[in-house]
């Protein structure tokens, strides 16, 4: 992608593909509903497994959330993290740009009967009301990719976050700057972040962590998952194969397309990218952890 | 009777005389911090934290880099205590 691109055109770019029909996605992501990175703790670990193990970990681990706490949920897609929360017991505030996955969290939460502790905002982020609400956690899950404005949404991030909160980030990115300058415009990479996400622009880690510096946050802890991204996407590539006729009935050639970002997704990661995560508090000192 | 303002200005003043050499010197809340006698940013983040210890708070940093005068500081600290 070249140029400046608005936020407003990013939001109305990828929510062409967050808006397909619910079903193509519950055709393979799993029972969560994650479009993100699992954790595979085995070689014999599931789908299932690896996201359910991720929640966990990014919640108790990462957020160290407890039961009534309050977490912002920036780019919340179909609501893992939000009902995996509201679950334990934690008041979640998602926020999609996305109408079908905010109906599709709140019917699920109905259904699981954590309706009074999920909301989900509907909007782009920056614009959305969140004016004297102020949350012990917020998280960032695969979603600044596709938000141009990443400084803004980082500082405002910041400021709804209370004293000694944390953000928890994760976004795959480009090894270095060598190589984003290399391969940003390549066949494979445009596919990606142009046909199929409509807006993606992946930048290398040392500009995520200067925009949560920029923001006034401390960084307090790194993670690499680069090695659970590609089986992540050979999973979801199984499921899509399982599923193609179903998905190509609501949306014609849609398999061949996810079929092909996965295999360029799967490809690339060590090579040319990484998915990393980080947690960013909002304190001076932050907080060391053996 | 003090208002909780004037606490605030009275703890500020407080924080202020520990730091930096004032004896005899009456200080106003227009008085510019960075005026007053040795004052340097190192004191004046000592100060910062100073407050921020006492009250279990920590500054908003545009806020508090913005800050010039004592009054200022007492409307910053009066923002986040409130
Ligand atoms: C790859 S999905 C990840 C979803 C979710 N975090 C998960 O792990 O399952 C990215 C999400 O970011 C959302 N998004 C894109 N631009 C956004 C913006 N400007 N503000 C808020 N959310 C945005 C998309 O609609 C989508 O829900």
């Amino acid at each position: 992608m070249n140029g400046i691109v608005e936020p407003d055109s990013a939001v109305t770019a990828t929510n062409d593909h967050y808006e397909l029909p619910v079903e193509v996605f519950e055709s393979f992501l799993g029972r969560r509903m994650k479009y993100s990175c699992g954790l595979y703790d085995t070689p014999a670990t599931t789908l299932d497994e690896a996201q359910e193990a991720k929640l966990q970990w990014v919640l108790d681990r990462n957020l160290r959330m407890t039961p009534g706490q309050r977490l912002l949920d920036v780019g919340c897609g179909w609501g893992s993290l939000a009902l995996y929360a509201a679950e334990r017991g934690c008041h979640v505030v998602g926020i999609t740009p996305s109408r079908p996955q905010r109906e599709y969290i709140l019917r699920q939460a109905r259904e699981s009967g954590v309706d009074h502790l999920v909301d989900v905002r509907l909007g782009r982020f920056t614009t959305v009301d969140l004016d004297g609400e102020d949350f012990d956690a917020a998280s960032m899950i695969g979603s600044i990719v596709h938000m141009p404005d990443r400084e803004d949404v980082l500082a405002l991030t910041r400021r709804r976050l209370k004293t000694g909160g944390r953000l928890y980030l994760s976004e795959s990115c480009f090894r270095n700057r060598r190589i984003f300058d290399e391969y940003r415009t390549s066949p494979g990479f445009r596919f990606v972040s142009e046909d199929v996400f409509g807006f993606g622009e992946m930048v290398p880690l040392a500009e995520l962590i200067a925009a949560a510096e920029n923001a006034g946050f401390s960084i307090v802890r790194l993670a690499d998952l680069t090695a659970h991204y590609p089986r992540t996407l050979e999973d979801w590539a199984e499921r899509v194969r399982n599923a193609r006729t179903r998905i190509d009935a609501v949306r014609p050639g849609a398999t061949a397309r996810l079929l092909r970002y996965f295999e360029i997704g799967a490809t690339a990661f060590g090579y040319t990218t990484k998915h990393y995560a980080f947690v960013a508090e909002k304190s001076r000192m932050g907080r060391w952890e053996r | 009777m003090t208002t909780a303002r004037e606490k605030l200005l009275d703890t500020v003043v407080g924080h202020l005389r520990a730091e930096l050499p004032l004896d005899g010197h009456q200080i106003a809340e227009s008085d510019v911090l960075a005026d007053l006698p040795d004052a340097d940013s190192v004191h004046m983040f000592r100060i910062a934290a100073r407050l921020e210890r006492q009250f279990h708070v920590e500054f908003d940093d545009g806020s508090l880099f913005a800050v010039r005068t004592v009054g200022q500081l007492v409307d910053l600290l009066a923002s986040v205590t409130s």
